[in-house]
């Protein structure tokens, strides 16, 4: 073996050498400073391309909606039907209201438990928003208040957007999930010192948090001021 | 050998979901996208999972499904590209990642092609040989190994300057 050919085996796959090249490599100090240099940038690069961390279950999610990613909304059809003719319109949405109730949960425990977000104090341009929140489906729009946080979370499973924007009396903070079943109508929790509001749109479920003396009326305008 | 057996496709989804994700988060250089392009390659792997007839070859089939499957979304996403915003002010949507570290080298990634940067990225990111790259970019082996060869050495060029001191830099342009 030459060492042009060497050198250009090397540059192809410095990791994988075949016994030929691996004792070109090993007689001759050039190739082996060679590979070393290659396998340096390789690790580099490797690095950059996997830093990323995997979104949290995301192997299940793949395996589910591939699985039974047609099959789930028919079988969703079919239970709902199921426990419509089973125990009647109340059982039904009192059964869907539970799932809701939860997500609602999830949602305003995310904020009461990370409050470091809420007291975040950045100026992030609005057009940030739209595109984070439009990645996920929603449109939102140009609040008119400052963008003090935002940020990509899950919850409850659910890739989903956190952001908190400079209210006319403080910082609110705002939830949005995909997904949105059941409840139609709005809905007030509060724990500790954080008040919530949610709302479905568009099929999302949108929560809007205010700590503090916030009242009802002022998170629904905080609500109408980013979605409709 | 294993025909459409759910058990065997958790598994080999559990074990490659990790660089499948990084590879399709190269391509489409959006965690979101990413995953859309995830699910719908996979979705199309398990219709067709005993297509595959050689067990070792099944990685590689994974990533040219994901590949194809960024392909047919690109031209969904210029449309939905609606306005314009620059990575630095994405970079404030907060996130785990550690935007600092490796930023030299980042930077010298994106100076390459595509094109020749594709065979690379399957090499580091899933450690796959000639002989795989080639299967996955559905090309000759030759063919893979030239692009590969020619990608090393224009990294390794824009790496070398990008290590060199400061003022050696000055010292040659003067």
């Amino acid at each position: 073996m030459t060492e042009l050919e060497a050198r250009r085996l090397l540059l192809a796959d410095p990791r994988h050498m075949n016994p030929e090249l691996a004792a070109a490599v090993e007689s001759d100090p050039r190739l082996a400073a060679l590979r070393d240099d290659l396998l340096r940038h390789d690790a580099a690069m490797q690095g950059v391309l996997t830093e990323a961390p995997v979104p949290e279950g995301l192997a299940d999610r793949l395996v589910l909606a591939a699985r039974y990613g047609h099959r789930k909304r028919w079988s969703l059809a079919l239970a709902a039907a199921a426990a419509f003719l089973a125990v009647g319109v109340p059982g039904y949405l009192g059964v869907v209201g539970q799932a809701e109730a939860a997500r609602d949960e999830a949602m305003i425990a995310h904020v009461v438990e990370q409050p470091g977000e809420m007291h975040d104090d950045l100026d992030i341009a609005p057009a940030v928003l739209r595109k984070s929140v439009g990645t996920l489906g929603l449109a939102v729009r140009d609040p008119g208040y400052r963008v003090r946080h935002v940020a990509n979370c899950v919850i409850a499973g659910i890739e989903s957007r956190h952001f908190v924007l400079e209210g006319p009396h403080g910082a609110i903070s705002y939830v949005i999930l995909p997904g949105a079943r059941g409840l139609e109508s709005e809905r007030v929790l509060q724990r500790g010192t954080v008040r919530g509001l949610f709302a479905q749109r568009d099929g999302f479920t949108v929560g809007v948090f205010g700590e503090g003396p916030v009242d009802r009326a002022e998170l629904e305008r905080m609500m109408q001021a980013v979605v409709s | 050998m294993f025909g459409r057996s759910p058990s065997h496709f958790d598994q080999v989804v559990r074990a490659y979901t990790g660089e499948l994700f990084h590879f399709a988060l190269w391509l489409a250089r959006d965690r979101h996208r990413a995953e859309d392009i995830l699910q719908e390659a996979l979705t199309r792997a398990w219709r067709n999972w005993n297509h595959v007839k050689d067990e070792a070859a099944r990685r590689s089939w994974l990533y040219a499904i994901v590949r194809n499957e960024f392909l047919r979304s690109a031209g969904r996403a210029k449309r939905d590209l609606a306005e314009e915003i620059d990575d630095e002010m994405l970079a404030q949507v907060a996130d785990e990642r550690d935007f600092t570290r490796g930023i030299e080298v980042r930077q010298v990634l994106e100076r390459l092609p595509a094109a020749y940067m594709e065979p690379l990225v399957l090499q580091n990111i899933a450690g796959l040989t000639c002989e795989e790259v080639a299967q996955v970019l559905g090309v000759s082996v030759g063919a893979a190994m030239t692009r590969m060869s020619r990608a090393r050495s224009a990294l390794r060029e824009l790496m070398r300057k990008a290590e060199e001191p400061t003022g050696t830099r000055k010292e040659i342009v003067q």
